[in-house]
């Protein structure tokens, strides 16, 4: 297995579009973080801000006040990136016809299916978790004085390394939903288009559907309301759906479903490797 | 020995291969030759575990290709495009290396082995036509297999190239290995190969050697032998092309 893992990073490292995709990732962070901290610079006091009453019942840490500041356009659009780049280090085989040469070296297709999950999954994981820290620092540094103002300091780093670990999580099952569906399309195009449906579209298309009584308790059972809620299970949305004054038991529910939807699309892409030809 | 045994594909409705059998033997290049559609590559996947059959099995040594141990020691092959035009040939090699256990400086040798060590770095897609089949047989031969698969590695190459691929192909086998070869270019693959398996819509037309074939033919050439084997069996075939008389109006 380390064998293929290996192998599988030499093909990652070797493709410009995978380095460029993982670069942009970075750069679309940095510049969304930096938006947010001016957001919140320009805010005349801190209770303007909804995330900071959020920090200040919840006793939630920095980096979700950065990660919730701007609306989820953070999540979304990092969720999207990495998604993507799930998806071409999946497609790019087929697109290209590396497939063949990786199926040759490693008839035992299950074998090539999980070292390919395990480093992509390993990627996104590491890549989110060093942006988290990257978002930590920016929100420290420009920001470290008003929350200390507030004697919130204390308890917003107390918490940082789970409170940071609960994004990674969420990024990383949904990345492996968008795994899945490179397998079982096989083009880049079309799992691409099928991630941000599920990302974007599915959400949008319930509340019309079923309207804004329904809509939200609907999309609650979806792979994005469960991403939501492992992502941030202190946000604001899930509470008033919820009801609930208490964040944390949303986030064990979220992690559940949202595990479902991956290892459900895991399983069917599996298979359908395992039957397919190449 | 590579021993294909009651071997059925179908896709869908269409039986794309239909139930051949044919023991490939040692040490020899052989021609696998038939028109277009009729079960070449679709067998060559086969037998490299790219396709499931519908019914039969390839045996390589007395295994499938699935359960070979080294399989990239046992079976080399070119099949179709199989490099990603942005990366580079070495980088391609440095990753079957790592796969199948290989020792890093055999990439070396198969470079020089192809005259390729100097482009080795660029990436593949800026390669010729030529350059892109010699990559092709360097991963192949990287493992030493003792089996070569090629399924027309001469297709579209340049005389200069259809004699390397020919030389090459040659060496291979005098030196204990087994080659097999499809194309469609009947009069270089007589110069290449020592014994032909002629399929027609699936179907095993004939095997035997060189000598054999244009003996039961009653042909001269394997062009001539391959023509009136597969008369009945090509699937699309072009329309009589006008005469210079006609085409320019009679004059």
């Amino acid at each position: 297995m380390w064998k293929l893992l290996k192998s599988e990073f030499i093909k990652a490292r070797s493709l410009r579009s995978i380095r460029l995709l993982c670069i942009f990732g970075i750069l679309i962070f940095v510049a969304l973080a930096l938006v947010s901290v001016q957001n919140l610079l320009n805010a005349k006091s801190l209770s303007d801000i909804n995330t900071y009453q959020d920090v200040a019942r919840y006793h939630r840490d920095t980096v979700q006040v950065l990660w919730s500041s701007v609306n989820g356009a953070i999540p979304i659009m990092f969720q999207i990136i990495v998604g993507i780049l799930a998806v071409l280090l999946v497609t790019n085989e087929y697109v290209s016809g590396t497939i063949k040469s990786s199926l040759m070296a490693t008839p035992r297709r299950f074998k090539l299916f999980v070292a390919k999950l395990i480093f992509t999954l390993a990627l996104i994981a590491t890549l989110t978790f060093v942006l988290q820290i990257l978002a930590f620092v920016i929100v420290w540094c420009f920001q470290s004085g008003r929350i200390t103002e507030v004697g919130l300091w204390a308890s917003l780093t107390q918490d940082f390394a789970t409170n940071c670990l609960a994004p990674v999580l969420a990024v990383t099952l949904s990345s492996a939903i968008w795994f899945g569906f490179a397998w079982i399309i096989r083009n880049s195009t079309g799992a691409i288009l099928l991630g941000i449906s599920m990302v974007l579209i599915l959400t949008a298309l319930i509340n019309m559907v079923f309207g804004w009584e329904h809509g939200p308790e609907i999309n609650n059972w979806m792979p994005q309301g469960f991403f939501d809620q492992v992502f941030d299970p202190s946000s604001s949305s899930v509470c008033s759906i919820t009801k609930k004054e208490e964040p944390c038991s949303d986030f064990l529910r979220g992690v559940i479903g949202l595990g479902s939807y991956t290892i459900l699309t895991l399983a069917v892409s599996a298979l359908i490797f395992q039957k397919r030809d190449a | 020995m590579i021993i294909i045994k009651n071997l059925t594909k179908k896709f869908g409705s269409k039986v794309a291969v239909d139930n051949i059998s044919v023991a490939i033997p040692e040490g020899r290049v052989i021609g696998f030759l038939g028109p277009n559609g009729a079960g070449k590559t679709t067998t060559m996947n086969i037998i490299l575990g790219l396709e499931k059959p519908t019914a039969g099995e390839v045996k390589i040594d007395g295994k499938n290709y699935t359960e070979l141990k080294d399989p990239l020691r046992v079976v080399g092959a070119i099949v179709g495009t199989n490099f990603h035009k942005n990366r580079s040939l070495r980088e391609h090699l440095r990753f079957l290396t790592v796969v199948a256990g290989i020792p890093r400086n055999r990439i070396d040798e198969v470079l020089e082995l192809t005259g390729l060590t100097d482009v080795a770095k660029k990436p593949v897609g800026k390669f010729s036509l030529g350059m892109t089949q010699r990559a092709g047989i360097a991963a192949a031969i990287l493992g030493e297999p003792k089996y070569l698969i090629l399924d027309e590695p001469v297709s579209g190459l340049d005389p200069e190239g259809i004699i390397c691929v020919r030389e090459f192909c040659k060496a291979y086998a005098a030196a204990g290995h087994t080659v097999l070869i499809s194309s469609h270019l009947m009069s270089e693959v007589e110069h290449t190969v020592d014994g032909a398996i002629i399929i027609g819509r699936g179907k095993i037309i004939m095997t035997g050697t060189l000598k054999e074939i244009l003996r039961k033919t009653e042909t001269k050439t394997l062009e001539a032998a391959f023509i009136k084997l597969t008369a009945k069996e090509v699937e699309f075939r072009a329309g009589e092309l006008p005469k210079f008389s006609e085409a320019e109006g009679g004059k």
